[in-house]
């Protein structure tokens, strides 16, 4: 696809969101005829931060926690960098791979805009392998293997402006491989105003994750279990330096909200919800939301059943005992959980049905019952 | 692979090769018959390549074209390949070289055909070819395997070119197929343990090797995977197997042998030792133990 027939489709996207709200389009890559339309050719060859060069044109990656150490024409983990006669380059910087406006509330991110749309990219490749991946097409893929467009960040800008979307997302693989993209495009579009929000499993090192909270506006993180043996066998990750960052991101006062993808018989315990909801408590605070969602068989995990909804009902259950204001039930659209509920007052503050707000009672940051203050970026 | 019973391994030297054998068909040709004939007891290898060319459908050639002209295997010794098949009968349209992309097999010198006639050569990234929809497991491994291997050939010659890997130790026969799958920057933690040995238990992969000839015109024992000129040795010879554990054990020793002339450390003490070579045994792929291998080195003209 041409860049002009490229905008063109974002045009009447953008489109369809002014008319329906919550209508999206979405451009992604397929390894099927993965290098048909001939410009697979054009990855980035910009050098790499965040890496040290070691002796024999070896390097060592210190973006995530893998830390990889890569000899030259290999890759690290995430397969979107390589190492070139001892210079780390990104693979991935201006080539997107997958484009949606969607709602804010896809993301998830309930108490950031409500209501709003975000331009949301992502480029392939990913810093682990969930195997429970909806988007393993472009996350679990070297970047030649899908379709690729150049978008800068200018022009990114531009649409956003053009359009009147408030806040670009960068989301669906992982955020922290194209790192050297998402921080140039945040720092470009902030100038015009508008909005960043990380989604990303926030498995980064502490280094770029401060310089990256320097400047963007939300962050939304997925903790995938509270169990280090869960990382280890279905993320191939490792969870404390999750919960590390977690820790640093809410102590730079940026935005934060936690999804926990509640997968059944493998991280749903209810000792481990409640493990789960006492360290934000004790290690963050009450006000920070985290969404218990759902889990739909997919990837590599086809042999489990979605998330009863019971089950997500437990776990908010056990959150709000645990004394957390703001815990959600995700991927059920019209569960009362969806709702944000003032904890002073209990009314409802904001409608959700899916993506969809329903009603909107806040008033300058405030419930509009009680007037009681609710945290978040409302405007 | 029958890992109960002892796996041959046969290294033939030419010292009249120069570099990759440019112009040096023949030797090469030479050095291949003499190599399959030891490996079948000392039979005619005219027998021997009508019988491959009679007895096989499609045969997928896998050279290693990671590292450039230099350190790749050699288009030489592949088409020396090609061409006693050829002449042994078997239609040069049922031959494919390939690799993961175009642009490695044309820096290491390869011509590009995806063409219906003549010896085929082209990457997994040619228009309509890519990896196939169903997911392929083995043990820790889970991928897409290219279409190459899935459904474009019925066996595969393994054709790759002895080298340190900074990460397996040995980039030999059993690495070389990190290339039949989609993501295989998944697969280096641990030194490649056990991911070398579970991609080569893929039984698309398995059941459909005949034959591995290892380049060893050059080789590099220090700075792998990728080309440096100062770890690079011209060791004149090709290595040739059935038994891809095996022949990787002997290419891990001939690797320490050239460090330790080298002064450099052996691959277990860099860190690197390729532990994967016990995993593949003990799951039946092959010997790796050396009272398991009979290793045969011969030099011809
Ligand atoms: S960002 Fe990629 S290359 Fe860097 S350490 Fe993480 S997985 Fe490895």
């Amino acid at each position: 696809m041409k860049r002009r027939s490229f905008i063109q489709r974002l045009g009447a996207a953008t489109g369809l969101i002014c008319v329906g709200g919550s209508a999206y389009e979405m451009i992604c890559g397929s390894l099927e005829n993965a290098y048909a339309f001939g410009y697979v050719e054009t990855l980035s060859d910009i050098e790499a931060r965040h890496y040290e060069k070691l002796p024999d044109d070896v390097i060592q990656c210190h973006l995530c926690p893998r830390e990889c150490i890569v000899s030259d024409v290999e890759r690290g983990f995430c397969g979107a960098r390589e190492n070139r006669k001892g210079y780390y380059k990104t693979l991935v910087y201006n080539r997107i791979c997958a484009l949606n406006i969607d709602p804010i509330e896809k993301k998830p991110l309930f108490h950031f805009l409500p209501g709003t749309t975000a331009f949301s990219i992502a480029t392939a490749g990913c810093n682990v392998n969930c195997k429970f991946c909806q988007n393993w097409n472009i996350s679990q893929v070297r970047p030649e293997q899908v379709q690729n467009l150049e978008l800068t960040s200018g022009e990114i800008a531009a649409e956003c402006v053009k359009k009147s979307i408030p806040t670009v997302a960068y989301t669906y693989s992982e955020p922290v491989i194209f790192y050297e993209y998402m921080y140039d495009t945040v720092v470009r579009i902030s100038k015009d105003g508008i909005r960043n929000v990380v989604i990303t499993g926030g498995y980064i090192k502490e280094k770029p994750l401060r310089e990256l909270l320097e400047v963007v506006d939300a962050i939304k993180v997925d903790l995938k279990s509270f169990s280090e043996q869960y990382y280890k066998d279905i993320v191939n990750g490792e969870l404390k330096p999750v919960l590390d960052a977690i820790k640093i991101i809410h102590e730079s006062g940026k935005w934060l909200e936690i999804v926990y993808l509640v997968v059944p018989t493998l991280n749903d315990s209810d000792d481990e919800f409640r493990a789960l909801c006492k360290w934000i408590k004790t290690e963050l605070s009450v006000d920070v939301p985290v969404h218990f969602t759902r889990f739909h068989p997919t990837y590599l995990m086809t042999n489990l059943p979605p998330t009863p909804t019971k089950t997500l009902e437990k776990a908010l259950e056990i959150a709000h005992a645990e004394g957390l204001h703001y815990p959600y039930i995700g991927n059920v659209p019209g569960n009362s959980g969806e709702n944000t509920v003032c904890p002073n007052c209990g009314e409802t503050v904001i409608g959700r049905f899916g993506f969809q707000i329903t009603k909107n009672n806040l008033i300058d940051g405030k419930c509009g019952s009680c007037g009681r203050s609710i945290p978040g970026i409302w405007k | 692979m029958d890992s109960k019973s002892k796996s041959k391994v046969v290294l033939v030297r030419s010292r009249s090769l120069r570099g990759a054998g440019d112009g040096q068909s023949d030797i090469l040709k030479n050095m291949l018959s003499r190599g399959i004939s030891l490996m079948h007891d000392g039979s005619d290898p005219n027998m021997i390549w009508a019988q491959f060319a009679k007895n096989t459908g499609r045969i997928g050639l896998k050279p290693n074209c990671v590292a450039g002209r230099n350190m790749s295997t050699s288009p030489n010794l592949t088409y020396a390949l090609c061409d006693l098949l050829i002449a042994a009968e078997k239609r040069d349209r049922d031959l494919i070289i390939w690799e993961r992309t175009n642009r490695e097999l044309k820096k290491a010198g390869f011509g590009l055909n995806a063409a219906r006639a003549g010896i085929r050569c082209f990457g997994t990234d040619t228009r309509d070819v890519g990896y196939g929809k169903e997911f392929h497991k083995s043990g820790k491994v889970a991928s897409l395997v290219t279409r190459i291997v899935e459904s474009e050939c019925d066996h595969l010659i393994n054709m790759p070119i002895l080298k340190d890997h900074s990460l397996a130790g040995v980039s030999g026969a059993m690495k070389n197929y990190y290339a039949v799958i989609h993501n295989p920057n998944k697969y280096h933690d641990n030194n490649c343990d056990p991911y070398v040995a579970d991609i080569n238990a893929l039984p698309v992969v398995k059941d459909k090797g005949i034959l591995i000839v290892m380049d060893m015109t050059r080789a590099q024992y220090n700075g792998g995977p990728g080309y440096m000129a100062s770890y690079a040795v011209a060791p004149h010879s090709i290595m040739m197997s059935v038994d891809p554990v095996a022949i990787d054990a002997v290419g891990e020793r001939i690797i320490n042998d050239y460090r330790s002339k080298n002064n450099l450390p052996a691959l277990a003490d860099a860190k690197r030792p390729p532990k994967w070579l016990t995993t593949a045994e003990k799951m039946g792929l092959g010997n790796a133990s050396p009272e398991r291998i009979d290793f045969i080195e011969v030099e011809v003209e």
